[in-house]
């Protein structure tokens, strides 16, 4: 039978061609997933495994781990520096000072901007993994080191002069050399320089304090031993670890957050393959038929049905396993292009080798052989369901009544079922341990399932109706395509069904992003009180310099200046970002309505919290709610005053004097400033431009221009989306390109015979082009009808008035113009091969 | 008076060098207009290939074909398209009938195909001649082998073409629809006028023609006026010896 197998095979290369492209991209896009994130593991593995080289331990303040990742710990006494030295144990231990830095070039302007962070750091000769790569080690206040990729990068050379903002004022600083991290530049793309030690301590407003104490041990001390010995003389609330655990520790977080993107990449390729799997079905499905005879003379000759049935199925398994091959070679191509468009959407991410590992092989090759697997089963048992005696005879099925209102009882029912299945996890509590889109991914896939199958029973009228038109203005040709259109009613269905998933999940995306960018116009037109906010430039620098508020405030021009911060706390376990400001003033600033208490009176040991929040963590008005914060640790305050959630307030809310107690960092992150009425607009905003000036990581936006800012970023993650979406949209375009391909082959006799009673090629290419266009279409307007479903059943699932609904109309228009298009694209090929087909040969008998 | 279809010196080589087959060696040959002619031959003979050559399916290696004034040799892919879809019929083996058209849209479907309307008195005439006026809705699944022939002749004769070529018509009937799609041919030449030329290896299917040329080695090796079944067999027996 394998012999028979692999005959088979041959025979129809060009039919299993697109097949093996099919599922390429899908497993494709799985394995670069892993390819992606195995990669980055890597580099910040490497990264964090330097960081430690050349220490054995390191002491900082003991930090609940959760926080750890998203703010600073309390600093250590500089005391404690010196009574570690004192310590046998110890060969040297060494204070640092770090934090995050906006640098300047000598015109002014900040330099990096979006992207990974800009880290300050200490200078240390001893017990440090930093060296210097070029030029010297920094020994006056005004040396600076970077990192030789960031020089490079930034084209910054050993005795330029660049600036450097931490909390204050631009401080000038000249380079005297590049360093390294160990033997390697990889800073994980982050830029870092360093300082001398008195520098970075002013820099940082840290006299008398350091972040982090870097142990190295005496002798061949163990580590255990060093660790033991530190923590003796150390005072409470300090964490001792050995460099290992330390790094471990680092790598920990972002681990997490490295899981977070590759399950986010992987259920695109998911999302790729299954629709890879409509294209395998079809093909299956019309090399069944067109061998019939074959099978019935296997049949007829002694083969089992279950061997019949085995052969389809080894058919399916060498054809995946041949796809899935080049699809994880594709990975790695696309693993490099993730790469390229994470770098456009977040900022530069450091290039190493590629990281294939026989895990990512294993379940790329796996989701590919299963997939195919199942999709040529109902094929396989078509083929073993084909009698010996239809050797003998043209056995023609035709589709029945009963086949007909089964196939819609079918497929009713599996939709029913997937639709239930979302609507359980959109709107039930599901279970603890199941997530919420667990039950929406399978629910979709069964919905998508179902209305595959129920378009089968309904591609015959749609089909006719949306041929129509071509009909009338195209005539017998018009007749012709729409016929061939419907003529394989499952055919049809099964191919706009690939389409319809790519459409619907972007029509979705779509939507839910026009909704959001409306709602968050609205929020901020509703919001926004003020003339203007002052904000940092960028994620990835450091804040805004309390100087800058207190310059803003001075001026004659400015009525109003409210700062705000952020922070993370734990609450019941959970890390919440609190905001912070002033806030007798924050209700000038912005729209916030007091449902009870009063905002303005928030005190030291007092919170504000939203009605939502409140009502989850099931708290009143002035009962009391235990936090925790990195610096302080537990805090239990008492609720002060509990408002409507509104906007750019989050859920909670301390006063800015609370905020400094419990939080190391001393900076702002954005001002509200109001005009004095009395002062032109444009003057006003002059005024505050020219303090700008003098802090370049700072930018001022109006309120359109803010709205600009937060829609920009919304669109930039819906590009991110669409690039993903657009492999299962490539893929389905294949289906089409396949499916036409097949069935011109199918219909050569047919088309041999309109040629020879004189149809032109150009007839046939226009036939087979429209036959597309119908199914692509087909597709398109499924997908938009159940995109905009979707859309709607997640709006009213997330139970906010908030969230502003848009049908986006033209974007729905452009979906299936496109359609149209990409029908036409589609059958440029199978249009060309049928024009080509030779008469003679079409209308050949013997 | 131009005959309907002449060839001259028609020759049609497949292949080269040792595999070389002259499927046609040479042919010289007219058909009138107005008469059913039969082109009879044994497999190999190079009938069908005659046929293909002077319908326009296929080109000569050498020689000249003409239907009426026209040398389809002068004629590139589009042109004889719109010829065939004009000037000639079809009525073959098989497989004639698309099968998503309804039996009166595949009648009109070279005229629709072409963009012209039907004359409706000559549609009516012609499927009144053929018997099939009650089976124009149906789709050619729906109909019997021979109803499925007749319709395909009733398309040959749709866009009245100078001539109709008719490929084994019979080939795939039972013996008494294939002698009534037979005597609707007779009928066609006979009412209307048709110029038909028809292959076919059946003497019985012969006997139906004005005259039989016979085919051998890709050569003509006689022309028979008026033949009838039994003097049909009788030459190709000695021809197949």
């Amino acid at each position: 039978m394998l012999r028979a197998t692999l005959k088979g095979l041959l025979g129809h290369k060009l039919r299993l061609a697109l097949t093996v492209l099919a599922i390429m991209l899908g497993t494709g896009l799985i394995a670069g997933s892993y390819v992606f994130t195995d990669t980055l593991d890597r580099v910040f593995s490497d990264l964090f495994s330097e960081s430690f080289a050349g220490i054995d331990a390191q002491v900082t303040s003991d930090v609940n781990d959760e926080l750890a990742s998203f703010t600073f710990p309390e600093r250590l006494p500089e005391s404690l520096v010196d009574d570690i030295t004192t310590l046998e144990e110890v060969e040297v231990a060494v204070g640092t000072v770090a934090g995050l830095v906006t640098l300047i070039d000598p015109n002014g302007e900040a330099l990096g901007g979006f992207g990974p962070p800009t880290i300050g750091t200490s200078w240390s000769d001893a017990a440090s993994p930093l060296t210097v790569r070029e030029g010297a080690a920094p020994t006056n206040d005004r040396d600076l080191v970077i990192d030789s990729s960031s020089a490079r990068r930034l084209e910054i050379e050993i005795g330029d002069e660049v600036g450097v903002i931490a909390l204050g004022t631009p401080e000038r600083f000249r380079v005297v050399g590049t360093i390294g991290l160990g033997g390697s530049s990889n800073f994980g793309g982050a830029t870092f320089v360093a300082i001398t030690y008195e520098t970075a301590q002013r820099l940082f407003d840290a006299e008398g304090n350091v972040d982090t104490i870097s142990v190295v041990g005496a002798g061949d001390i163990s580590p255990e031993a060093l660790v033991a010995a530190v923590e003796a003389i150390a005072p409470e609330n300090t964490s001792v670890v050995d460099a290992a655990t330390a790094a471990e520790q680092q790598l920990s977080g972002f681990k997490e957050a490295l899981d977070f993107v590759n399950t986010f990449l992987l259920a695109f390729g998911y999302v790729s393959l299954f629709v890879g799997g409509f294209l395998i079905f079809n093909t299956f499905q019309v090399i069944v038929v067109q061998r019939t005879q074959e099978l019935a003379l296997m049949r007829a000759i002694g083969a089992t049905k279950r061997q019949v049935r085995r052969m389809v199925l080894a058919e399916s398994v060498i054809v995946s396993v041949i796809g899935s091959i080049f699809g994880v070679v594709f990975g790695v191509v696309l693993a490099i292009g993730i790469r390229a468009a994470f770098s456009r959407f977040g900022g530069e991410i450091p290039a190493t080798t590629p990281q294939i590992q026989t895990r990512t092989v294993l379940i790329s090759m796996a989701s590919g052989i299963l997939v195919t697997l199942f999709s040529a089963l109902v094929p396989a048992y078509r083929a073993s369901a084909v009698p010996p005696i239809a050797a003998l005879r043209q056995v023609m099925a035709r589709p029945s009544e009963r086949l007909f209102r089964i196939v819609s009882t079918v497929g009713t029912i599996v939709s029913t079922l997937g639709a239930g299945v979302i609507a359980a996890g959109l709107f039930l509590d599901p279970p603890d341990q199941i997530p919420r889109a667990a039950f929406v991914g399978v629910g979709a896939a069964l919905l998508f399932i179902g209305l595959a199958v129920l378009s089968a029973a309904f591609a015959r009228p749609l089909g006719r109706t949306l041929g129509a038109p071509i009909r009338v203005a195209f005539g017998a040709v018009g007749r012709l395509a729409t016929e061939n259109a419907v003529r394989n009613p499952g055919r049809t269905a099964v191919t706009s069904a690939a389409l319809m998933i790519g459409v619907a999940l972007m029509v979705f995306v779509t939507i839910l992003a026009s909704s959001l960018e409306a709602t968050t116009n609205q929020l901020i037109e509703d919001t926004f009180k003020t003339d203007l906010v002052v904000q940092p430039i960028g994620f990835g620098g450091a804040g805004l310099s309390p100087l800058i508020a207190d310059e803003i405030e001075a001026l004659p021009e400015i009525e109003l200046v409210t700062r705000t911060r952020q922070g993370p706390m734990l609450v019941e376990g959970d890390v919440e970002f609190i905001s912070a400001a002033e806030l007798s003033k924050l209700t000038e600033a912005i729209d916030i309505e007091v449902i009870e208490g009063d905002l303005s009176t928030v005190g030291i040991d007092e919170i504000a919290i939203s009605e939502d929040a409140a009502g989850d963590l099931d708290v009143r008005i002035a009962d009391s709610l235990d936090v925790e914060f990195a610096r302080t640790g537990e805090q239990r305050l008492i609720v002060a005053a509990i408002y409507e959630e509104a906007g750019p307030a989050g859920d909670f809310y301390l006063d800015l004097e609370s905020y400094k107690q419990n939080f190391v960092e001393d900076f702002d992150q954005s001002l509200f400033v109001r005009f004095d009425r009395s002062f032109d607009t444009s003057a006003a905003r002059e005024a505050v431009e020219t303090v700008l000036d003098d802090f370049p990581g700072a930018t001022s936006l109006d309120q359109s221009e803010f709205a600009d800012q937060a829609i920009t970023g919304i669109r930039g993650f819906v590009g991110l989306v669409y690039a993903l979406l657009a492999l299962a949209l490539v893929i389905a375009f294949v289906g089409i390109v396949n499916t036409l391909l097949l069935s011109v082959i199918e219909r050569t006799r047919e088309i041999g015979l309109l040629r020879a009673v004189g149809a032109t090629r150009r007839q046939i290419r226009r036939m087979v082009t429209w036959e597309s266009v119908i199914i692509a279409v087909y597709g398109a307007l499924l997908g938009s009808a159940v995109g905009i479903v979707l859309a709607r059943a997640l709006v009213e699932a997330l139970d906010t008035d908030q969230i502003v609904f848009r049908l986006p109309i033209v974007q729905v228009v452009i979906a299936v113009a496109l359609a149209m298009v990409a029908g036409v694209v589609a059958a440029i090929y199978p249009a060309q091969r049928a024009s080509r087909l030779n008469v003679l040969e079409a209308i050949a008998y013997e | 008076m131009i005959p309907a279809i002449r060839a001259e010196q028609a020759t049609k080589v497949y292949g080269s060098g040792p595999t070389e087959v002259r499927a046609l060696d040479g042919v010289t040959v007219s058909f009138e207009q107005g008469r059913f002619s039969a082109i009879m031959g044994p497999s190999g003979s190079g009938k069908s290939t005659l046929l293909h050559c002077i319908a326009g399916l296929d080109d000569l290696t050498s020689g000249k074909v003409c239907i009426g004034d026209q040398d389809l040799g002068l004629l590139n892919d589009r042109e004889l398209t719109l010829l065939r879809r004009t000037r000639v019929g079809f009525v073959f083996q098989a497989f004639n009938l698309v099968p998503t058209l309804s039996a009166r849209e595949n009648i009109t479907l070279p005229l629709d195909i072409a963009g012209s309307s039907v004359d409706p008195q000559w549609f009516d005439r012609v499927i009144d001649v053929l018997e099939i006026g009650d089976r124009l809705g149906h789709r050619p699944s729906e109909l019997s082998g021979g109803q499925q022939q007749r319709v395909a002749v009733a398309r040959a004769l749709a866009s009245r073409p100078d001539v109709i070529f008719a490929d084994e018509p019979s080939g795939n009937l039972d013996s008494k629809s294939g002698a009534q799609l037979l005597d609707f041919l007779r009928l066609a030449v006979d009412e209307f006028h048709q110029t038909i030329v028809m292959v076919t290896h059946d003497p019985l299917a012969a006997g139906y023609s004005d005259r039989a040329v016979f085919l051998e080695d890709g050569q003509i090796v006689d022309d028979m006026p008026g033949p009838t079944p039994e003097a049909v067999f009788d030459r190709i027996k000695t021809l197949e010896v």
